[in-house]
Order: C-alpha cells, then structure tokens, then sequence
C-alpha cells in the first residue's frame, strides 16, 4: 500500500504559524471555546456599536417584555434593553476578571519566587500565611473585605485579586522549589550567577507555563464570582450593567417575566464553559502530562 | 479518560436531568402509596405492653421582621418591628380591639373620661402578674409608665404622644387617675391605645436599666420575650400564667428577613406561616390556594426626603429642581406595577387633615432645569440613602435616570435595614444626609404623622431636619382641639406650609399586604400593622 501525502490546507497552514494557539485550535473543544472567547472579546471591544440601545436608558411602559423586533431579549423592571445591558455587562466581566487574575498573578509571583527560593523562615512564615488566607472560603473573605471598603467595582477586583493570590503564589513557590534543584541552575549559580539572574533568566520562565494555564483556568472562575458578588448587592452600583445585576433584578420579578435570568444565566453559562474549555485546552497542549485531569 | 470521552457522558447526565426535571410533579406520589398499600397485606403491629408517650408538637407561629429589632422601649420604639414585638409581650390599660378601631380594655378594669376632658379615671384588673416573678401590677407601675415621657432626662422619642399629661394620680393600688392639663386630641387615637400607652414594669426598668430594657423586656401580656438572637430572630414563648386565659401559641418565631420577595419565597417553603409581601405578588399568591392574602388600606407614607440643611439642598431652587424632574407615576409603575395611588400630602385619605386639593407635581423636565438654572448649577453631586430592598431600589434607579436628564449625577448608597436605621436618623443624619428614602408607619390620628417633622424632631425623626415655627404652633394647636373640622383646617394648613418649603417627594401611602397559610387566623389593626398576640390556629 502506498501512502500520499495530501497537501495540508489552508486551515492547516494558518495553524501552523500560531504554535500554541494553532493546537489549541486544532482539538475541537478548543475550537469551540476559542470561538467562543473571541465573540465575548469582540463583544467587550464592540459594545457601543452592538449595543441596540443606551444600557441605562429605561422605558418604564415597556417594562418586562419579552424578545421582540424593538428589543431582541426583551426589556427589564425598568424597561431597560436586555440585549444591552447583557452586552455591556461583558465589559464588567472582563473588565473585573482580568485585573483581579492580574493582581493575584503579579501578587503570586512575587510571593513564592520569594518563598520559594529564599526558603527557610521565610518559606515558613509565607506559607503559614498563604494558609491563613486560603483558609477563609474565598466569598466570606470577600463579603468581610467589602463590607470594611464598601461595595464598588475596583474594590471587587482588589477582593478577588486577594482572594485568588494564594493559589498563585503556591504553585510559582513549588515550580521554584522543583526548578533551583536542576544541575544548570546550581552550575549558573557555582559560576557566580546572581541572585537576580537566577531567577528571572532561569527559574521565572519555567514558572510561566502552568500560571497561565492556572490564569486561564481562574478567569470563567473569577467572572462567575463577580457576578455571583454583584447579584448579593456587593459589586458594581447601579445602573452599571452587570450580569449578576442582571440576575438579581430578574430574580426579583421572575414571576413576571423569565427573560432576564434566562438570558443573564445563559450568557454566564456559554461565557464561563468557553473560557473553560479553551484552558483546559490549553493546558492540555502546554503540559500534556496533565492531560484529561480535572480540575487544578 | 480522553476528554471527548468525558464529553459525551456529561451530555447524556445533563439532559436525563433535564428529562428528570420535566417528569411528573412530586404531588403525584401519594396515589402510587395508597395503591401500594391496597396491594400489599398490611404488616401486624408490634406487640407492645406500654403504649409510646405521644410526643406533642409544640404549637410554633412563624413570622417575619422585615428588620432586626432596635428598641422594644415604648418610649423609643423605632420600626414596626420592635412595636410587633412589644405588643405581643406588654400590654396596656387598653388596646384596639382586633381587627378594629373599637377600644377594648386590657389591664384597666374600668376606665372613664371626665366631661372636660382633663380626668381620665381608671380601675386595674386585680391579681394581674408581671413576668418572671416581678409581682402584681399596680397603678405605681402606670404612673411611672406614663410620667416617664414628661421626663426631660429620658428624652423620650414619643414625649409628644402624652404633651399636656399633667401627673398620675394614685389613688390605691388599682385605682388611679391621668390628670391632663388640656384636653388631648389624640388621647384614645394614637396614646392609650398604641405604643405610648403600654405600661412597663417600674421594678424591672429601675433594675435593668432603661438601656438594657430596650432589648430586654418583661410585660403582662400573652407572651415572654425570651430569647433574641441579633441579625436572626426574637422567639416569644406563651405566658402560662396570661390573665387572658390560655395564649395561642406555645411560642412565636419572628424571624428577620429584610426583602418581600426573600420573605415570599420562604412562605412557599413553609419557614413561614405570615409575612407581608409586595404588592407586585398579590396576584400570585391569590391565585395559589396553599395561601390567603390579607390585603388593608395602609396609613404608611413613603416620600423621598431632601436634608434642607446639607449645603448642596439648601437653595430651594434646586429642591424645586428635584421635584419637577422625577417621575413618580413611573416608580409606582414600576416599583408596585401601578397598583398603588400616588399620595400628594402627609396625611392619608380617611383621616382628618387629608388634604384633597393638595399640590400635583408633575414631571417637567425643562421647568426643572429652569430651576437648576435659578440656582446657578450645571452639575450638581448627590447621594440617596436607601434601604436594601427590591422596592426602594427600584425607586432609587428610576430617580438616578431622571436626575441625570437635569445634570444631577446620583450615587446609590444602598444599606442593610439596621445600618440604614441607624445612620440616616439622629443627629449626624442633620450633616450627613442629602437624599434619603424613607417610610414612616403611623396611628389613626393626623397627629401622629406631623408629630416628627417639627422643630424639636430635626435630630431625631426630621428626615428633611426642617424647621417652622408656625407649623410647630399649628401641630401643638391640633393637639389640644377637639372639634374635628377645626383640626381639619390646622392640618391641612400645615401641609400647605410644608408644601411651600418643597422639601419632599411624595410617593404613596400603597396597601399592606400580606400572604399566609390557611392553618392561622391572623389579626391586625385597621391600618394592617400585625398583632401576634392576637393571631389564632384556624378552625
């Protein structure tokens, strides 16, 4: 039997080029949830252009409707467009989610590299500490913190930045830990490498795999729980759209119409299932040993 | 396990789940029981030689507090909730009788109104006990009841309700009269029969203390107060020794959930046996035959308060300016889905003092910015106080859309009912404040709602810390005048003065609502306020 090569498409090609993201694209489920991804990233970019209507702009005769020619997804309490405020919360989503990852991967970084390679009563004391905080399940930590500083968006993402910063500082400690074991960093340092060069040239860059893997995983996380903190009145101020917002009025008037928390719990559920699949993908391509595991 | 593997199982549980969901309702299972039974031979009874001792449930009513309590003291209750409670617990000479405004005697045997109004003579029932062994009521107990308001070192909240009560005579252990020194109004309206006329144990209070007593209270009525438990519940337990004959309820659960709709799924879950609901669920609940809903006129008023005294109010300009731009027909859309009247005065429809021909604001939104313009101000920076609730956050959006068209850029402070109870009132409430929702319940007497908006209320209940001189001498005038059309004339006069002060928002006076199971009877006042003590299981 004799084999031909067929020519690979331009799909394939595409593919090629984009190393990590072309293996994310080429398993279906990664397809999907890049897709799915990119529509929520175009969605935070185009609101203003999407968005039918003002998000604030109430029409109070046209309070709970459903979908309709005027408005697609129907109106809320207020009148107000679904489809808008369901568009503009995409902003709040990510607009909260990535600066809180941020703050816990920055803070986790610093954390345990510091930990990790300076060890001793350092290493010690850090984890006692990291303990401490992860003790607390993350929503009483930050029903405490926002109680103390008053509910507000950047509030929000300082509590989640806090709240996820263990989990980060944990695994850069025990990749530091793993890595400052391996012959070329104790050549690096016998050879009289500084501190400094060790481990940002050495040791940082084999950190920064399974963080992004663990940022990309905590993102569909990190939005669900703000809008889990914004349905309890703990997140953004009124009128500012967000989807937990969004469920919580609809919640109020379920009995009246179902269009709010339909459409508002859909968008959650398609939004966090993207960003999940597209990081277990990810994982999976980065660090193949990891593959078909759950959770982290 | 390949994660496409995984995929396909996960999509098969959701969908038999889903499958599961729709299949048939619970309700149906008691039939398959029954035929069960039919088939199968009945098992013979264990033979026994003592029978079990039958275990008796105790009899627990259910309610809710839509806040926490705050102060049970009759001097300084501050919501309905802490007057519910103390109803239950204390009672007075006398009372409304259920579901009425007729007068019926509680701990007074007797008692009578001199001719001139001056002499209120009054007979104690004999033997009647205070609670945990505290002794026998006597008229020492009504005399330092009643005097206590007139003491200008207790600063009593409702020192108004007893304004010309000259002393309580004593005349022997049961007998006694309330000298006045005029006549008063609302002696048998909104003081004897109401909180102000509730009699406390002068023993107790002496020995506890009058700031221990706001939260720990002993009376003679039909129930203990014996347990609180903060942010949770307050539990009642039935007073074996009540005058009255035997109470109810073994015990009464008032349990704290601030939210009608929180309150309203927990009644279809059966943590509750009563609650109020919002008008919005009336509907629903009527339509449900699990429950029946108690529906009264209501004498609340709800208005949006202006702080004349914080310094971005103090132009009335820019009051003006607020008022023309809000839409209230809107909020009662919204917030009651039109169920409610808009109120444009104080005082309710059926009281004296309505005052029908009162001013209508309409939305207009060019004359508001004319307004702003008077005061010189483009922008201008506010804050709404409000309390955590569907109902007022709904009011509150709809107001910050409509500031907005006038340049006026509202933030929403929205707080739990405690800490709104606690900030938004007193004397730091006078600086503080700038706009606030708010709702006041009151007693079937005109005076008893203007009582708080005068000069001596501005560090207490005078959410717009307003003060005039003519309205005080017009509210102390209709609290001494008998005659009903001349009280009338007082009253709405001083609505007229209010209104030119334009210092409020007025939204309605609404219904109170309220859904419950049809195993009680429940009783309230005319005006809907719940008294527990009267509450019975349902034939």
């Amino acid at each position: 039997m004799q084999y031909v090569a067929r020519p690979s498409s331009r799909y394939q090609q595409f593919l090629n080029r984009i190393p990590i993201l072309g293996d994310v694209l080429r398993q279906p489920l990664g397809a999907l949830g890049s897709v799915i991804v990119l529509v929520f990233m175009l969605t935070v970019l185009l609101a203003p252009v999407l968005a039918p209507y003002e998000y604030a702009q109430q029409d109070i005769p046209s309070m709970l409707q459903g979908p309709s020619r005027a408005h697609w997804l129907g109106t809320d309490h207020l009148g107000r467009d679904l489809l808008s405020r369901i568009i503009y919360g995409s902003r709040i989503a990510l607009g909260v989610a990535i600066p809180a990852v941020g703050i816990a991967l920055a803070g986790g970084v610093v954390i345990g590299l510091t930990a990790g390679y300076a060890g001793g009563i350092v290493d010690d004391v850090t984890l006692v500490l990291l303990d401490s905080v992860q003790a607390f399940p993350a929503v009483i930590l930050a029903l405490v913190i926002l109680a103390l500083l008053g509910p507000s968006l950047v509030n929000v993402i300082i509590v989640i930045g806090l709240a996820w910063t263990p989990g980060y500082a944990r695994i850069t400690r025990a990749q530091v830990l793993s890595t400052r074991q391996h012959q070329y960093v104790e050549v690096e340092r016998s050879l009289g490498a500084s501190q400094k060069r060790v481990l940002f040239l050495h040791i940082l860059p084999n950190v920064v795999a399974p963080l992004l893997i663990l940022a990309a995983m905590d993102l569909p996380v990190v939005i669900t729980f703000e809008a889990g903190l914004s349905f309890l009145g703990l997140g953004v101020r009124p009128p500012t759209p967000s989807w937990g917002v969004v469920l919580s009025d609809g919640f109020n008037f379920i009995r009246h119409s179902p269009w709010p928390i339909t459409w508002a719990g859909l968008t959650l559920i398609i939004t966090t299932l993207g960003f999940t699949l597209f990081g277990e993908t990810l994982r999976d391509v980065l660090d193949p040993r990891l593959s078909g595991s759950r959770g982290t | 396990m390949k994660k496409e593997t995984l995929w396909l199982p996960s999509l098969i549980v959701i969908i038999s789940m889903l499958i599961a969901a729709c299949g048939p309702q619970a309700t149906e299972a008691p039939k398959a029981t029954e035929e069960l039974a039919e088939e199968q031979p009945t098992a013979a009874p264990a033979p026994t030689d003592t029978p079990e001792p039958e275990v008796v449930e105790p009899k627990i009513l259910r309610v809710r507090l839509y806040s926490d309590i705050s102060n049970l003291d009759p001097a300084f209750q501050v919501s309905e909730n802490d007057s519910v409670v103390a109803y239950a617990v204390m009672d007075g000479l006398v009372r409304y009788c259920p579901n009425s405004y007729d007068i019926c005697n509680q701990l007074a045997e007797s008692i009578e109104q001199s001719e001139d109004g001056l002499e209120i003579r009054f007979k104690l029932k004999e033997g009647v006990q205070w609670h945990k062994g505290y002794g026998e009521v006597t008229t020492e107990d009504v005399k330092y009841s009643f005097e206590r308001f007139t003491d200008p070192d207790l600063d009593a909240v409702y020192a108004d309700d007893w304004a010309t009560l000259d002393h309580v005579e004593i005349i022997d252990k049961y007998n006694g009269v309330i000298h006045l020194k005029e006549s008063f109004a609302p002696l048998w309206t909104s003081t004897l029969p109401v909180g102000s006329g509730t009699i406390i144990c002068k023993k107790f209070v002496e020995e506890i203390g009058v700031d221990k007593f706001a939260t720990d209270i002993i009376g003679t009525g039909p129930y203990i107060f014996d347990e609180w438990k903060p942010g949770q519940m307050v539990i009642l337990k039935k007073n074996p020794d009540y005058y009255g004959g035997e109470p109810a309820w073994d015990e009464i659960h008032m349990i704290w959930i601030e939210d009608d709709k929180a309150a309203e799924v927990a009644l279809e879950a059966g943590d509750l046996d009563w609650t109020r609901i919002s008008i919005t669920s009336v509907d629903r609940f009527e339509s449900d035959p699990s429950f029946l809903v108690w529906k009264m006129p209501s004498l609340r008023y709800r208005w949006i308060a202006m702080n004349i005294q914080h310094p971005k109010l103090q132009d009335i300009n820019v009051r003006k300016a607020i008022i023309y731009a809000i839409d209230v027909p809107s909020i009662l859309a919204a917030t009651y889905l039109g169920q409610v009247e808009q109120e444009y005065a104080l005082i309710p429809p059926g009281l004296i003092g309505y005052w029908a021909d009162a001013p209508r604001y309409e939305r207009d939104v060019e004359k508001a910015k004319e307004y702003m313009a008077k005061a010189g101000l483009e922008t201008l920076d506010l804050r709404l106080d409000l309390q955590d609730t569907t109902e007022y956050r709904t009011w509150a959006e709809i107001i910050q859309q409509n500031l907005k068209d006038i340049g006026i850029n509202l933030e929403l402070n929205t707080m739990e009912s405690s800490a709104y109870w606690d900030t938004s009132f007193g004397e730091q409430a006078v600086e503080n404040n700038e706009l606030l929702t708010s709702n006041y319940s009151m007693n079937p007497d005109p005076a008893w709602a203007t009582m708080w908006f005068t000069c001596d209320q501005v560090t207490v209940w005078n959410t717009q810390s307003w003060c005039n001189e003519e309205y005080d001498e017009l509210h102390r005038k209709g609290l001494v005048t008998t005659d009903d059309a001349e009280r009338e004339k007082i009253y709405i006069e001083m609505q007229r003065i209010w209104d030119e002060a334009a210092q409020t928002i007025w939204i309605t006076h609404g219904a109170q609502t309220y859904a419950h199971t049809p195993n009680i009877s429940p009783a309230t006042s005319p005006h809907g306020t719940p008294h527990y003590e009267f509450f019975l299981p349902a034939d």
